[in-house]
């Protein structure tokens, strides 16, 4: 059952959740499905290549962000869906063995006039590596359920 | 080489959404109760089961990477090793609508804009938009795709080689 409700949600709220370790298996499993490129199924090619060595697929670091947005608070969370991404960026390349944590930044909260039994937010999702940089920045919007569907907002 | 085709949609291949791939995918990375449970499903306001949009994106990206052809190059040449290239960036995503069990969905591309690499020659910074469609025509997914790659394997060129 859902506790969280498009209420909870604070503009400007930081929170960290989760954890994550790609192993190796699990990286060429999801690039052979779906990203096969040699530099990411191969540690030579991936060496050779401007990542610098085996290094995960961004589509990959993409999901594992959402398992962890799932893990972290949206299974609780009276969640209905999502819009889209406004902007994604892959600013590290993940390797094996790298542990990775999400932070979520809420940066905007809006009703919907249309669909008043929910709200809108607006994340920042942050994939960080263990010395804390960023491999990746996602701002992505999420239908967030009201806790009471139709009330006046004060 | 010829010119880049630009603004031209180019499909990309055709994927059916199977149960089985769908739940797969969700259990994994987006085990939201409307992505991995029936009867939640039925209850949401989809009505029914839906496949996780970063799954519709990643079935992009392995017909996309499908596309591409290096034949003809070296093992450990930059073209064999990442012929489409590795990505900045992608914005504007849009899941338009919702994909259910057993969905044939037609992904495409359009190349917006090439520039070559200041520092690598023989590589060149793509934008391009990823689309997916039912057969009908209604959209489902779309995005815009920043990267960088090899010139040599870009479909672009490819679809203007003599066969």
């Amino acid at each position: 059952m859902a506790d969280l409700f498009f209420e909870d949600f604070i503009v400007g709220e930081v929170k960290t959740f989760g954890s994550y370790e790609f192993t190796r298996e699990e990286i060429l499993a999801f690039a052979r499905e779906f990203d096969p490129q040699p530099m990411h199924l191969d540690e030579a090619a991936g060496a050779a290549s401007l990542l610098g060595g085996l290094a995960a697929s961004g589509w990959h670091t993409c999901a594992v962000m959402m398992r962890l947005v799932c893990e972290g608070f949206l299974e609780r969370s009276a969640g209905m869906g999502s819009p889209g991404v406004t902007e994604n960026k892959w600013k590290a390349p993940v390797f094996p063995g790298d542990v990775l944590t999400l932070r979520r930044t809420v940066l905007e909260s809006r009703t919907s006039k249309s669909r008043p039994e929910m709200g809108l937010v607006t994340f920042r999702f942050e994939m960080l590596k263990p010395d804390r940089s960023v491999a990746l920045d996602a701002v992505c919007v999420i239908m967030i359920g009201r806790r009471n569907p139709g009330a006046r907002l004060a | 080489m010829g010119l880049p085709r630009l603004g031209e949609r180019i499909e990309i291949g055709r994927f059916v959404f199977t149960e089985a791939l769908m739940l797969r995918f969700s259990r994994q990375y987006d085990p939201l109760p409307f992505h991995v449970d029936a009867e939640a499903g039925r209850l949401s306001p989809y009505g029914a089961l839906i496949g996780s949009g970063w799954h519709t994106m990643a079935v992009w990206m392995k017909l996309f990477v499908g596309a591409h052809d290096a034949g003809g190059f070296a093992k450990d040449a930059p073209e064999a090793i990442s012929p489409a290239g590795i990505g900045f960036s992608f914005k504007d995503l849009r899941w338009i609508a919702p994909v259910f069990a057993d969905d044939e969905i037609v992904f495409s591309t359009i190349l917006d804009s090439v520039r070559p690499s200041a520092h690598r020659p023989g590589w060149a910074v793509f934008r391009r938009q990823a689309l997916a469609c039912r057969p009908d025509g209604a959209a489902v997914m779309r995005f815009e795709l920043t990267y960088l790659g090899p010139e040599a394997t870009a479909i672009e060129w490819r679809a203007d080689r003599p066969a």
